[in-house]
């Protein structure tokens, strides 16, 4: 089921709403978490009924797993919790990366792989990480109770189970079990009503829109096919606004829907595109997993308390499994060992040269041209069509000929449906979201760092404004229908 | 408190000022619709000018493109209008038209495309340009129509709406009545002056799973058989015929199909139509169409227009619709 479809909206939500109120209500937080653990596995199984098995397998087994670390003790906790890693990613890589191994392994060893499609299940990167993030978390010893429940409504909590935010057991835990979840609160309500509708604004007006800018670009690319240098250029930006506002609105769905619900999820984006440098870009983009990889990867690595060199290593290992996270393929491994350099590099200049500083304008125009070419190679569907489109962007296959440069009329009947030649307009109003408004928690008033605190939305302008503009997703809906998000695909 | 009241406040705000928007601009003609506005306007035209009980043709574009009236007048000798435009119209309008151009002791033939027999408020493009563009159109339907048609309106056909026709438009293209003959029947189809383009979509058109999405009880039902009450009341005799369609595999292969085809005519039966013939008799290879999997070329228009003469024949001469 999809946010951003009639069904959830008018019949999910609203049910899900009332039963979990009513069960708060009658059965205090058991009854509460009860109906989520019920709603979540409806929502997650109308899209596979099959899939459901596996994730709650996976729930089952973690569940268990992370028990045993609790009560045993020495060799025995560290061996579980290798254990319950390696299931984990055993899972996760049979579905995500056994058929690129075997092609991969196909172009070195003389065999032929009989490779079948699998189909991804949907969420299983996030709500794999998530039980990752659990077993480690009772290793150390940051958690300490775990009843089936709460852990079965923190791993399939609807709002964030497909595409994120990762989040850590004692965040939502600690509210789950808060006298304070037991009370309807109208300001998160409020909050999460606002955050909803800003989110699905940025999917279905904005994203879906620009979305008709690159896909026929990056096909065209995929089969050869001859494609000029300004419709590539075009492409790569229009998708790297559309990213954005496809993976930021739906992590604002998603916070909605969990503050909707009495939990604040954390932030997954902040105004990434205004980043001056790719340190704070990684500060502000997919949050959650930064963190992921930051505390459980990068950290255990040696992270930066150790030598210069090992600590640019750290991070270049850390970002090639970021790649890869994504997907399995060479363009994935590509994006994550550039983000990977240029990292490198930022870190180097820092500690070499401190007293070289980019004009902050300048930086964020650097990270921003760098971050949407990689992107390009991140949206190809492999490396070979990747270095097709740099080529035509670089005019690397012939230079432009003066009427491509034309620039279209303005035409408002023809920008709404983002018509032929509307492309150039549909960039200059993402960059002015982008670079000219707040970010959706800012405006929501969401308070940033402290999680413990409730969300506080005021301002009735600012209400009315998402009214109206969750009454403009809705007629757009009507006319386009719902579309896939662009993060189930990872 | 204030915020969700403010936030309602701010959707049902917008709600309205959407359905001012649209209001203020029903009536207006839009470029899109002209065609299907001047073919009707052309056809009724015709209509007037015949005294004598005629036979209608009544449908979208599959009767526009698929029978020869001349053929149908000289065989019956009695005047005959193809009153088919365009099934994307949608059953109210297209019953709506026929009830206006049928007078008593006429005869009406309907090779209806079969969306049509599911008909449930269903709106399209075509239907919400057209609905919105005719002065009085929108106010004559039912409610809920009324409301998805509102609802389902783009900004984009809003602003047509407010822009109109531009000046010095002609409808110009395949369609309209600048491509049809005395009788409504469609000029330009024959096989000689079909495009690569036009034989290479007809090639590769899909099944279409009509049977898939068929539901007996919904609204097609209700119009047809208040129309057919209607025809009773005014001895006016209606004839449920196939409409010629491309033939497709799946239409024997598939159950759910198959059962869809085979069992309409008696459906129509049993809620009081009179439906002559079988659905899978009047399909036919891709080779026998212009454009689309309902338009035949004019060459093979002839063929089907000898299987309805056939069909009809005993029906006709039998007196239906004669005073």
């Amino acid at each position: 089921m999809l946010f951003n479809s009639y069904l959830f909206i008018f019949i999910f939500l609203p049910v899900t709403l009332a039963l979990v109120g009513a069960g708060r209500y009658l059965y205090g937080t058991r009854g509460g978490l009860t109906c989520i653990v019920a709603a979540s596995l409806v929502f997650y199984g109308y899209w596979r009924p099959l899939f459901l098995t596996l994730l709650i397998g996976s729930i089952l087994v973690n569940h268990q797993i992370g028990l045993w670390i609790m009560t045993l003790s020495g060799k025995h906790r560290r061996a579980w919790l290798w254990t319950g890693i390696t299931l984990n990613i055993a899972v996760l890589g049979y579905f995500k990366y056994w058929n690129f191994f075997l092609g991969s392994l196909a172009h070195v060893l003389p065999f032929d792989p009989d490779i079948h499609p699998l189909v991804l299940p949907l969420g299983i990167s996030f709500y794999t990480f998530q039980q990752i993030a659990f077993l480690l978390d009772i290793y150390h010893k940051k958690i300490e109770r775990s009843s089936f429940v709460e852990y079965m409504a923190f791993v399939s909590f609807f709002p964030q189970l497909i595409a994120g935010p990762i989040v850590r057991y004692n965040t939502v835990h600690r509210q789950f079990i808060s006298p304070e979840w037991l009370r309807w609160n109208n300001e998160f309500f409020a909050t999460g009503l606002c955050l909803f509708s800003l989110g699905l604004f940025k999917k279905t007006v904005l994203a879906d829109q620009l979305a008709v800018f690159v896909g026929p670009v990056f096909n065209a690319g995929a089969r050869g096919d001859a494609v000029s240098a300004i419709e590539a250029w075009t492409a790569t930006l229009a998708y790297t606004f559309q990213l954005y506002f496809d993976f930021s609105g739906y992590a604002d769905m998603a916070l909605g829907l969990g503050a909707m619900l009495g939990i604040r999820l954390p932030d997954n984006f902040k105004s990434p595109y205004k980043a001056h440098n790719f340190i704070n870009f990684w500060q502000r983009w997919h949050i959650s997993l930064s963190r992921f990889f930051r505390d459980y990867l990068y950290i255990p690595l040696g992270g930066n308390r150790c030598s210069f060199s090992r600590h640019l290593r750290n991070l270049m290992i850390t970002m090639l499994l970021c790649g890869l996270w994504h997907g399995a393929g060479w363009q994935f491994i590509f994006w994550g060992g550039m983000h990977g350099l240029f990292l490198m590099l930022n870190h180097l200049r820092i500690s070499r040269l401190p007293n070289l500083r980019m004009p902050r304008p300048l930086g964020v125009l650097a990270t921003f041209s760098i971050i949407a070419l990689l992107w390009t190679a991140f949206r190809s569907v492999d490396m070979v069509t990747a270095l097709y489109l740099y080529k035509r962007m670089f005019c690397l296959s012939g230079f432009l000929t003066p009427a491509q440069f034309s620039f279209p009329t303005f035409d408002i009947a023809n920008f709404i449906t983002a018509g032929p030649g509307s492309a150039p307009y549909w960039l200059f109003l993402s960059a002015l979201i982008v670079w000219g408004l707040p970010n959706t928690a800012a405006w929501c008033r969401l308070p940033q760092e402290n999680m413990g605190s409730l969300p506080v939305f005021k301002g009735v302008t600012k209400a009315i404004m998402a009214g109206m503009l969750f009454f403009v997703c809705l007629k757009v809906l009507a006319g386009t229908g719902s579309s896939e998000f662009l993060y189930f695909n990872f | 408190m204030k915020s969700i009241v403010g936030f309602f406040g701010g959707f049902c705000g917008a709600a309205l000022l959407w359905v001012l928007l649209v209001i203020g601009q029903l009536g207006n003609a839009t470029p899109d619709s002209q065609w299907v506005r001047q073919s009707y306007a052309y056809k009724r035209a015709l209509s007037r000018k015949i005294a004598a009980p005629k036979l209608v043709l009544v449908g979208g574009s599959a009767a526009l493109f698929s029978i020869n009236s001349i053929a149908l007048e000289d065989q019956y000798h009695r005047p005959v209008i193809n009153l088919g435009v365009n099934a994307g119209i949608s059953l109210p309008y297209i019953i709506d038209q026929a009830k206006a151009v049928l007078t008593p002791g006429d005869t009406a033939l309907l090779p209806l495309e079969y969306p049509l027999y599911n008909y449930h408020y269903t709106i399209n493009p075509v239907m919400v340009d057209f609905y919105l563009s005719e002065p009085g159109v929108l106010a004559k339907q039912a409610w809920p129509l009324q409301l998805k048609l509102l609802f389902a309106v783009t900004p984009k056909r809003v602003i047509q709406g407010y822009r109109g026709i531009p000046r010095g438009f002609t409808v110009q293209g395949l369609y309209g009545p600048h491509h049809m003959n005395a009788h409504g029947d469609q000029t330009h189809s024959e096989v000689a002056k079909q495009s690569e383009s036009q034989k290479a979509i007809v090639n590769s058109l899909t099944p279409r799973y009509y049977g898939k999405n068929f539901s007996k009880n919904n609204e097609a039902w209700n119009l047809l058989t208040s129309f057919q009450h209607w025809a009773d009341s005014q001895s006016i005799c209606l004839i449920f015929i196939p409409p010629s369609f491309l033939f497709q595999e799946a239409y024997l292969m598939d159950p759910v199909e198959n059962h869809f085809y085979t069992t309409l005519p008696d459906l129509a039966r049993k809620k009081g139509l009179t439906y002559l013939g079988s659905p899978l008799d009047y399909m036919f290879s891709p080779d026998y169409y212009f454009d689309t999997p309902y338009h035949l070329t004019a060459e093979a228009r002839e063929i089907y227009t000898t299987l309805i003469i056939e069909l009809i024949g005993p029906i006709i001469n039998k007196g239906c619709g004669k005073k």
